[in-house]
């Protein structure tokens, strides 16, 4: 197990040295290259002279290898993600004023999620093709299909104009624990989140529990007399969750980016909005540091979510060092 | 200062907005009641301030840094921005009237002893310091324009008492002087006359472009710059010590909300009435739209693609948006801009020859309907632009521009058919080349045909709208456009480049802040700072050097502009503002062109 | 929008792990596609879904020369009203710049369908090339070629999206290139997982035992095998290819005036929704989940026609 763990830590090491260089060469590609956020940044006030001016005072006249080496150098021995170049703010600042706040939004839905989508996955697929399951199937296909801000936006209409009569927005204050102490305004958001994680997951943990209800083990269960529901939880349940850690470890960068058109909907700002205004400012510094961070997250999620498995299953840590 | 910019930000989101505020001047109002009750502000999506020190570099020189924070704590030395217009205030200036003497080649202004929260004189001293700066590092502040503008122009300057002396290089016409220059001018308290520690620098003592005083001055700078980069300072000792406007800041956050409270120690007429300001950042028009049909913001903006019914005239709201009827009052004005798309006049673009002709130009101008676009695609919220004079300008500046080229296709079509152009393939065709007075003109072959391209910002709804309708009338008279959509880099390229296939671009408008002037030495001088697509005429250049260093008024450079067409004019859109209805303001609401927010006049 | 289609992906590994694992396909009696192409064809709800679609793609080409309406010239359209109700002339109402709404959503559907189906072909292409090579081949080609996904799954999908998209200038082209371009990485996870097992089943290795070329084999055992979770896998991407054009369009990144796409439509129609026009957001949001659904519902059924365990039942 312990070399597994190393050989699968290099690897991510491997994966987040190509992370790097996808997205520190992508900038050159753009029009005027790496100084084109100088005209985003400067605006009518750029000419030649300013541009030259702004390019030189972050470090753009060297060779792209300097520059590569700085960058690195900067992050893994100074701990240090760089300065926007729009907003008057480094982006370690970014990250730690807008990851908690998208996190407690994503987190707090997820574990709705968990607790309504697991549930109801189950019970469809122990009541497979009654009116249950088909209002359930129904439902969660077309809230599936469409398109999430609509959804959001139909949430603001019913429940905070029509009826009841809540907060189209959460309370502006920096502070990530917002949601303790003025939890009503978060009440539409969260449920909007919930709402569009739920449909996916309880349709995929229907399916998955229906694949092991048919497998042998499960029916050998039933065959020596199990009852159905000790069966469906004992077995089937049991032996679904695996699939859920994987797709939990999977969802983090959904975590942090899906939130993006709630946010913005709901006008709370978090890193999903953060990293639209940053990319289309072409704030590089930021994009930049928060795909870095975003991706550290995955592949730890990932990590974890595989030890964890290899741990219950040994038959998929051999499938994972091949 | 670019308008296009501004809406953009707005945009990346999707929804249009473009933030309006409602600023007033009154006679001072005297009532001594408490400051009670709280204005909510809406800031438009992705433009909240994050800049608190006014010398500043251009990364953060905009809107929403200089007229909707800073201003509201630092009053500049001159007050532009009066209902309606961007006319000067001098009630609100701590300044007086400046003096132009010595053939326009001195300027005495003189101080009227305001307050610093701190105690101190608001001074020449407070001048000098800016001044002692500006020369130090002219680089370092974006208001600076070279060798147009001061410190450059500055020969000598001094401050005694409440009297500063400045003589210039060489006699300025005092209107640019005081629009584009003085206008600039910031006075700053001596607690920021330190590098930190308590240590007091010699930025605001020392003589004017010694350098000794460079030194300190650039020593202090960037101690100051360093603390502007910390949000935790601001509300602060340092910075708040040196305010000298109504509003004292007691509360930032990095998401860009602000509160204010009121600076009791605030020497000018209109002082605040209201306990509380509170600036709330938005990410969304929409967001703030649902925070307006909660009743939650005081002052916010609506865009005007909700709206139903247009506007009555221009600048003049129509009914407001229903699910705010009962609570808002809706309002709308002109900002201090012009709109326009400049043509590429560069000689090696391969329809070089095209361009420089002025009946295409006409012909291209007599194409836009610009009322058409306004009263259909802006809900009538906008206003008919025909020269770079903004709208409603004070007449001490320029006399109004009659508008020369109204839409008009069939005159357009006749003025190209005149010249020796026929629609061939649905395309004007030249059939007549030659220089004569009926001829296509010089250096157009025969077969030449009028197909132009055409770039212009992504991202707003109503500019595409606006430019689907330009490019299909254009065509309606056998004008062709090829087009394309970009970010601001590639159409500033675009639009000075021989080979980018662009004869025309577009990136919003110039919103003149805080050069004040609707001068033309930027845009349209063969030497200006954003003269885009290159345009060069010596009757324009007589003209513009005419307003910077003559005597005249702007009024024969804004009718060569509308006349000669150096880019073509284009509808500008007006913002919409949402005041609840039981604010009050001491002498009723009309839109500020300048954008400033003044809350003072405010209360309930 | 991220957490739905990384469920999806997740979804589909697990799904396809799951439905490998029994490894008894390619040993019936009755042509297999038959007995397939008859679970499809039981499946009620996926042939209305196709036939829904087949009707709706015919409508959205066609409608217009039945109810033919001016929808790029703005000019032309100053005569008419904004916000119009439905009335016999225009039986969808009017949208807020005028345009006629059934000629709209033809239009927007145009640009909708033609992308979401680009797109999800393009994902699915390289998708099944990159899996394939990567899966059959194995060794050190694999592990480099897995890590590289790896690094693109990591980056999280729309924030490279919209960077690209907030870079470079976006045509219509852009816009599917893009979209394909970014979307294959889950396709290429979910076809390597198939190929890896198909490779190690009994025939491919006696195949190999029998001197077959490594070419020989993906064309005779891996492609054909696998071909149901490439059909899967491209329905899905559809579907997807159009939630995310949606997504962009809400965020104004789709696709740009005259053109427009239903997206760009329904963020439009949301702005109306206060002001009590119904007839900009529902028809139109109708049409769309509709799709969507239609299309997930076909993807489901293809899936169930794939399931040997479901063929045995």
């Amino acid at each position: 197990m312990g070399t597994y763990i190393l050989r699968r830590l290099f690897q991510s090491v491997i994966v987040l040295i190509m992370v790097l260089l996808i997205t520190f060469t992508l900038p050159y590609f753009q029009p005027h290259g790496i100084v084109a956020p100088a005209y985003e940044v400067l605006g009518t006030h750029a000419n030649t002279r300013t541009v030259a001016l702004w390019g030189a005072q972050h470090g753009m006249n060297h060779s792209y290898i300097v520059r590569f080496f700085a960058y690195v150098n900067q992050i893994v021995f100074h701990f240090n993600l760089g300065h926007s170049y729009k907003q008057n703010l480094s982006v370690w600042a970014i990250i730690a004023l807008y990851v908690p706040r998208t996190i407690w939004l994503a987190l707090s839905s997820l574990i709705l999620t968990v607790v309504i989508a697991i549930p109801l996955g189950v019970m469809q697929a122990a009541r497979r093709n009654t009116a249950f399951d088909y209002a359930a199937t129904g439902s969660a296909f077309v809230l599936y299909a469409m398109p999430s801000f609509l959804l959001c936006m139909l949430m603001i209409d019913a429940f905070s104009f029509h009826s009841l009569h809540l907060p189209s927005s959460p309370p502006t204050q920096v502070a990530p624990w917002a949601m303790f102490t003025d939890p009503i305004g978060f009440i539409l958001p969260v449920a909007s989140l919930t709402m569009l994680s739920v449909a996916g997951i309880s349709r995929y943990m229907r399916g998955t529990v229906l694949e092991v209800m048919v497998q042998d083990y499960v029916r050998t269960a039933r065959a020596k007399g199990c009852s159905s529901r000790r069966t469906l939880f004992r077995h089937a349940f049991r032996n679904a969750l695996g699939p859920i850690v994987t797709i939990l470890g999977l969802s983090i960068p959904g975590l942090l980016g899906g939130a993006l058109i709630v946010e913005s909907v709901f006008n709370y700002s978090g890193l999903g909005i953060q990293t639209v205004i940053a990319a289309t400012d072409l704030d590089i510094p930021t994009v930049m540091g928060i795909t870095l961070l975003v991706s550290i997250l995955t592949l730890a999620g990932n990590l974890i979510a595989d030890v964890t498995l290899g741990l219950v299953n040994p038959r998929i840590r051999i499938e994972g060092t091949r | 200062m670019q308008l296009g910019r501004r809406l953009r930000l707005a945009m990346t989101i999707g929804v249009a907005a473009s933030a309006l505020s409602i600023g007033l001047i009154a006679p001072t109002v005297s009532g001594a009641s408490a400051p009670s009750g709280t204005i909510v502000w809406a800031d438009a999506p992705g433009a909240s301030a994050n800049y608190i020190f006014p010398y500043m570099s251009c990364t953060y020189f905009n809107v929403n840094n200089i007229n909707q924070f800073q201003f509201m704590m630092f009053r500049p030395l001159y007050w532009f921005g009066l209902p309606g217009t961007a006319g000067i205030s001098y009630p609100l200036s701590p300044a007086k009237a400046p003096v132009f003497t010595n053939g326009n080649k001195t300027a005495t202004i003189t101080m009227k002893g305001w307050k610093f929260a701190d105690g101190q004189t608001v001074n020449a001293q407070s001048v000098m310091f800016f001044l002692n700066m500006y020369a130090a590092d002219p680089g370092g502040y974006c208001g600076n324009n070279g060798s147009l503008s001061i410190p450059a122009l500055i020969k000598s300057a001094s401050g005694h008492g409440n009297t500063v002396k400045i003589n210039f290089t060489k006699s300025l016409n005092p209107g640019y002087a005081l629009y584009n220059n003085l206008s600039m001018l910031v006075p700053m308290p001596k607690a920021w006359d330190t590098t930190g520690g308590g240590v007091a620098g010699k930025c605001s003592t020392g003589v004017y472009g010694a350098t000794s005083t460079n030194v300190a001055c650039k020593n202090v700078e960037a101690y100051l710059n360093a603390q502007s980069a910390n949000f935790a300072t601001y509300t602060g000792k340092l910075w708040q010590s040196g305010v000298d406007g109504p509003w004292r800041l007691t509360h930032f956050d990095s998401l860009g909300n602000a509160t204010f409270q009121p600076n009791n120690r605030y020497s000018g007429p209109v002082k605040a009435k209201v306990a509380f300001v509170k600036q709330v950042a938005y990410t969304t028009a929409t967001a703030e739209e649902n925070d307006l049909q909660a009743g939650k913001v005081t002052l916010g903006y609506v865009d005007a693609s909700v709206l139903t019914s247009p506007a009555k005239a221009p600048g003049v709201a129509g009914p407001n948006w229903a699910p705010l009827v009962s609570r808002y009052n809706l309002l709308s004005g002109s900002s201090w801009a012009f709109n326009y798309a400049p043509l590429n006049f560069n000689p090696s673009d391969p329809k070089a020859a095209l361009i420089k002709q002025l009946y295409v130009r006409q012909a291209l101008q007599l194409g836009i309907d610009q009322t058409g676009i306004i009263n259909n695609i802006f809900k009538g919220y906008g206003f008919v632009t025909s020269s770079p004079l903004p709208p409603f300008a004070p007449a001490s500046i320029s006399a109004p521009v009659n508008n020369p080229y109204p839409f008009d296709l069939a005159k357009a079509k006749a003025l190209l058919t005149s010249h020796g152009w026929t629609i061939q393939n649905n395309v004007q065709t030249c059939t007549s080349p030659g220089a004569g007075a009926n001829q296509c003109g010089a250096g157009i072959a025969q077969g030449a045909t009028l197909s132009f391209g055409v770039i212009w910002s992504s991202g707003s709804p109503s500019f595409d709208q606006q430019w689907a309708t330009q490019i299909a009338d254009w065509a309606s008279i056998g004008i062709q456009f090829t087009h394309s959509t970009g970010r601001f880099n590639t159409i500033a390229a675009g639009c000075a480049s021989a080979t980018s296939g662009y004869e025309m671009c577009q990136f919003g408008g110039w919103v003149y802040a805080p050069d004040y002037y609707p001068s033309g030495e930027s845009l349209f001088s063969s030497q200006g700072g954003f003269n885009v697509g290159t345009y060069s005429d010596p009757q324009m250049e007589t003209l513009i050097k005419d307003t910077i260093f003559g005597t005249a008024k702007l009024t024969a450079f804004e009718n060569f502009a509308a006349q000669q067409l150096p880019v073509l004019f284009e509808p500008n859109s007006a913002g919409l503002a949402e005041v609840l209805k039981t604010l009050k303001s001491t002498n009723g609401f009309k839109a500020d062109p300048l954008l400033n927010f003044m809350p003072e006049y405010y209360h309930y | 929008m991220t957490t739905n289609i990384e469920n999806r992906i997740s979804s589909e590994l697990a799904a396809t792990a799951t439905a490998s694992a029994s490894g008894d396909r390619g040993d019936h009696v009755i042509p297999m596609w038959k007995q397939r192409f008859r679970i499809f064809t039981h499946n009620k709800l996926a042939i209305a879904s196709v036939v829904f679609l087949f009707l709706l793609t015919l409508a959205c080409y066609l409608g217009p020369l039945i109810h033919p309406t001016n929808q790029t010239n703005q000019a032309l359209t100053f005569g008419y009203k904004w916000n119009a109700p439905p009335s016999l002339h225009h039986p969808l109402g009017t949208d807020s710049s005028g345009f006629d709404e059934l000629g709209r959503i033809f239009y927007g559907g145009e640009y909708s369908l033609t992308l979401g189906f680009l797109a999800g072909f393009i994902t699915i292409v390289i998708g099944t090339l990159y899996g394939m090579i990567s899966g059959f081949f194995g060794g050190l080609a694999d592990t480099m070629m897995m890590r590289l996904l790896d690094a693109f799954l990591s980056i999280p999908y729309i924030f490279l999206l919209l960077t690209l998209i907030a870079v470079f200038n976006r045509s219509t082209t852009f816009l599917i290139a893009v979209i394909g371009l970014t979307g294959w990485w889950g396709n290429a996870r979910i076809i390597r997982g198939d190929a890896l097992l198909i490779r190690n089943l009994e025939y491919s290795q006696a195949a190999t035992a029998m001197g077959a070329s490594k070419m020989h084999i993906v064309r005779r055992h891996v492609f054909p095998n696998s071909i149901s979770n490439i059909v899967t896998v491209a329905t899905f991407s559809v579907a997807d290819a159009i939630l995310f054009l949606s997504a962009l369009g809400f965020l104004g990144l789709g696709i740009q005036t005259p053109q427009t796409d239903w997206g760009t439509m329904l963020q439009s129609g949301t702005s109306q929704v206060q002001n009590g026009f119904w007839w900009e957001i529902y028809p139109l949001a109708a049409v769309f989940i509709l799709v969507v659904v239609s299309i997930n519902y076909i993807g489901d059924a293809l899936r169930d026609a794939f399931e040997v365990r479901l063929i045995e039942r």
